[in-house]
Order: structure tokens, then sequence, then C-alpha cells
């Protein structure tokens, strides 16, 4: 089903919304900031940083109550730091091109890979989508059947049933195309 | 904050990626304003960013990724910011609401963009609330301490831009301004709408003339954003407004080549889009069929074509569906990217 652009957006920016890690405080005059400019659950608030040095903040919502949003200590930053630049070598980078048969070979022998996780298994499948777009359907094979024996113990109350059907799509199709130009 | 390793050094700001020198340049060096795909949520991803470097865009966007989950959540990190070596220039905008969580969010990602940009616009409730987004063009305050806080530390090794929408009142828009350039912002893109305007009412030029015309620090360069959707508004919304670069938003959804001169989108758009895509792996299905969706109904598809797309429900399937009804190059054909029409299989166009 189609959905409206702004449908789309507000259902996504609710997914990065800081919840953990909140304590609710209720106060009786915040609900004044509920019709403040006249406009109903429009209300402004002013966050207030409680400590300058972890950036813990005070915000103040509409619903008459106050939500503290913890503050990340040095340490814990720290460690995040150590994590962010020497383990995952800053944002991940994707060049083109990078999708190489040699490191899938790699990956999937990877047994500390966890295939439960969406972004693991939509990282492998990249290279099963990324051949079968390229016609290279030998490849596409490849990397798809060990993917769907790898995916199938995962699917669990059918979760991930069209993760699976497009494996078999590739694979079922890959093969036809194969018998029918021997030669790719 | 130190660490015992080395941090990466800054990415030199050179006259090929200095957002700033670009934004100040344009109309000397190409005679026209400096064209810039403005961030999207969701849609403004690597595959997206570099197809519309393809068609005269000079300065791109990151949607809009929070400083609070970022500096603390690894797997945020890894699901909101992808990038390479030809993603630049490119600006990185951050969701934030105090200082530490930037200046901790700046350490961390100026190394990797050519510039970051605190967004002051985005209206959505759940954001406002927590003081993010339009909020902050009433806090005027805490906008200016971040923004202080940033250029006194990094002085000209980071750029740092404001995207504000405009107040009731616009000369307020003129004192946050100027107020902003006291604190050190490099330029100000203003989306020409009050944080209640609906996107469906004209955005006000006459407000962004009217803040061009009357802010203090005439050098500070401005960027308008707002119903660019051809390459002829970013002219008159350029001339009228007097303003040093156009950002179009919206518009490059639909027709990621309009600063290129195409009023409709071509179709070597979409096999560009296709080819990065699948090259980067890892755009969650939905976004790949969305995009196509808004490029493919820009260019007229007829809608039960549309319907049948919507209908398709993997990436591999997609692209059958795509080879069975176009001629979908591939990088390395003769032609790749440069057929502008939609090359129907059959004779019979369907749209
Ligand atoms: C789907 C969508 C997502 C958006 N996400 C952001 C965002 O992350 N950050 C931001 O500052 N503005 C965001 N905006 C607002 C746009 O950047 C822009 O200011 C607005 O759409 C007006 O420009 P236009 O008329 O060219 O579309 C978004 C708009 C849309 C339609």
């Amino acid at each position: 089903m189609l959905r409206r652009m702004s449908e789309l957006v507000s259902s996504f920016s609710g997914l990065h919304i800081a919840s953990a890690g909140s304590k609710s405080v209720v106060t009786p005059s915040d609900n004044a900031d509920l019709t403040k400019g006249g406009r109903r659950n429009q209300a402004l608030t002013k966050p207030i940083t409680i400590d300058s040095n972890t950036g813990e903040v005070l915000v103040r919502k509409t619903t008459g109550k106050t939500k503290v949003r913890r503050g990340q200590s040095a340490e814990e930053y720290k460690e995040q730091l150590r994590q962010y630049f020497l383990e995952e070598k800053g944002p991940t980078r994707t060049e083109e091109d990078a999708l190489k048969m040699e490191d899938f070979d790699l990956l999937i022998e990877d047994e500390s890979f966890d295939y439960a996780l969406k972004q693991v298994r939509q990282k492998m499948v990249s290279y099963a989508q990324k051949y079968y777009y390229e016609r290279d359907y030998m490849k596409c094979l490849k990397v798809s059947e060990p993917l769907l024996h790898k995916f199938e113990p995962f699917n669990k109350k059918n979760k991930i049933r069209r993760e699976l059907e497009e494996l078999r799509y590739m694979i079922e199709k890959s093969k036809a195309r194969l018998e029918l130009q021997p030669s790719r | 904050m130190s660490l015992s390793v080395q941090l990466p050094t800054a990415k030199k700001l050179t006259k090929k990626n200095d957002p700033l020198h670009i934004i100040k340049t344009r109309s000397q060096t190409h005679c026209r304003p400096a064209t810039i795909a403005g961030p999207m949520v969701r849609y403004s991803k690597l595959a997206f960013r570099q197809t519309c470097r393809q068609y005269d865009v000079d300065i791109v966007y990151t949607p809009m990724i929070l400083a609070r989950e970022f500096v603390r959540n690894g797997h945020a990190r890894m699901a909101d910011f992808t990038t390479c070596d030809e993603d630049s220039p490119l600006i990185v905008q951050v969701g934030v609401n105090n200082v530490p969580d930037l200046l901790k969010f700046t350490e961390m990602v100026y190394p990797y963009c050519d510039g970051i940009g605190i967004n002051c616009g985005c209206p959505i409730r759940e954001q406002v609330r927590e003081g993010i987004g339009s909020a902050l063009i009433y806090n005027g305050e805490l906008l200016c301490d971040m923004v202080k806080a940033v250029k006194d530390k990094y002085r000209d090794s980071v750029r740092l831009e404001t995207k504000i929408r405009i107040h009731d009142d616009v000369k307020d828009t003129v004192k946050l301004c100027d107020d902003l350039c006291e604190a050190g912002v490099d330029w100000i893109t203003v989306h020409g709408r009050t944080r209640t305007t609906r996107s469906s009412v004209p955005v006000n030029l006459d407000a962004i003339k009217f803040i061009r015309e009357n802010m203090k620090y005439q050098d500070v360069p401005l960027v308008a954003n707002g119903d660019c959707f051809t390459l002829n508004d970013c002219y008159r919304i350029s001339e009228y407004t007097k303003v040093d670069g156009v950002m179009a938003v919206r518009g490059l959804l639909c027709n990621p080549a309009l600063f290129d001169g195409y009023d409709k989108c071509p179709w070597g758009a979409v096999e560009l889009f296709v080819h990065y895509a699948m090259q980067f792996g890892g755009l969650p299905y939905q976004l790949l069929q969305h995009h196509l969706y808004t490029m493919l109904e820009n260019m007229g598809l007829d809608k039960l074509l549309l319907k049948e797309l919507m209908e398709i429900k993997n990436t591999a399937h997609l692209i059958d569906w795509l080879d069975e009804m176009f001629v979908l190059k591939r990088k390395g054909d003769p032609g790749f990217s440069k057929v502008v029409e939609m090359p129907f299989r059959d004779s019979q166009p369907k749209i």
C-alpha cells in the first residue's frame, strides 16, 4: 500500500527518539504550555541543560510531564570514541564495486555473524541482489544458496518469509537463465 | 575529551569541497547560485545523494541524524550514516538540543564530511517537544550557544550551517540571523515557511528577501529553501531574494536532475539510482521502491503501472519488472544514464 510521504516521515521520526533512561516527573503548572501560541499540542519546549558536561537535559512535555534525558559521562563517551574510531573505523564506507566475491566468501564463513540481525541479513543479501542486477547469474546462485541456508533457521513465526522468498526467487530465476545461456 | 588513540585528522577544506567557498563564489564562476540538495529523513541516503551529484548539484545533505543517539549507540551510527570517497561536498545534518552532544557529534563526524548543519526547521511534534528542530528558532540563546561552542573550538576547520524556518514576525528571524552571525555561523539556510505553515502553502520569498536586505551581516551567505522544482525556479528564487544559493528538496526527490535543466526526471536518473543502490547495497527495499515510484510518477508513467510497481515485494523482482517494461542499461552499456525519455520495451508508451 502506498503511504503518503508525510505519514512515512512521521512514522520514521518516531524510531529515533530517545527513551531509554528517561524519568518522568509531573509538575502541576506544566499544562500551561498546552495552548501556548494558541496551538494545541504544538507548544514549544526549551530544554534545560542540567549538566553541561554530560549533556543531561530536562525537557518539558506538553502532557504536563517533564523528562530527564540522561547524560553521558566522560568514560561512556570515551568508550564510544574507542568503538567508533578503532573498531568501526568511522562511518560505514561503501565504495562502488566494493561488494566483492572474495569478501563474501570470507563473511559467509564468519561464525560471529548474527543472522538474527536484519542489518546483517540486508548486507549479505546485497551481494546476491547486485549479481542478479548485473545478470551474473552464476555468482548470484553462488551467494544465494548458502544465504538461504543461513537465513532459514531464523524464520521464526514466518517473520523473514519475504527475505526467503526473494532468495528462492533469485535461485530459481538464476538457474533458469543459466540453462538458457549456459555460457554465463 | 582525550583519547589514547589518534583521532583522524580533519578533512582539508579546499576550493573543491569547502561549502562556504562554493556558496560564495558560484555566482562569479558559474553565473548561477549554488545548487543544494537539502536533507530528507529516510531519503537522502548515499545512493540518492550520489545520483543527485551527477546533475549539477554543488552540495548535498544527509538526512537529520540525532546527536544524542549517534554519540551513544553504535547501531544508530551504522543505520544513520554511510558514506564513500565520492560523497563530497557533504553536509551532515544534526538534530540536537544541547552543547555537549553537539561538540561530541562534531568530533565524531567532521573528519568524514565537509560541513555540519543544525536542523532548526523540523516541525515533527516528537522532535519539537525535545527542543530539537523548529523549536530552536524560538530558543535563539541555546542555538547561538551551540554555534559558538563549535566555531570557537574548530574555527575555520569546520563549516557550520543552520537551517531555519521563519517566524510569524519576520523581524524576529532577522534578529536570529544576526545573532547567529555574531556566534560565528558560516551560512544560513532559510526555509521560507513558519513552523506551522503546510508545505502546500507557497513559500514566502518576500520574507527571505526581507531577511537578506535587513541583516546586519551582509557578508554571511544565505541559501533560500522552498518550492524549487525546476532550474527556472532556482534562478527566479535567487534573483528575487538575492541569496547566494538555492536548496531543493521535494523537487529533487522526484527529479534528481532538476538543477541540470531537466523539467522532468530523465530516465538516466533511474538507471543511475538503481546502479548506486545495487553497488552500495543495504538500502531497505521500501525505500528503493518509493524512490522509483516518485521518479516514474514524475515522468508521467501510467497509474496502473505505478500500482503494479507498488505491488512488487522485493528487489530482485523489481529489477525483473524494470527489465520487462523498459530498457534498463547497466554501467558499461553504451549510453548508460544518458537516455531521457522512458525507453519502453514495446512501442506503445504507457503514459
Ligand atoms: C520527506 C521529507 C523529509 C524531510 N527531512 C528533513 C530533514 O531531515 N531535515 C530538515 O532540515 N528538513 C527536512 N525536510 C524539509 C526539507 O528539507 C525542506 O525544508 C522542505 O521540504 C521545503 O523544501 P522543498 O519545497 O524544496 O521541498 C524534509 C522534507 C520532506 C518532504
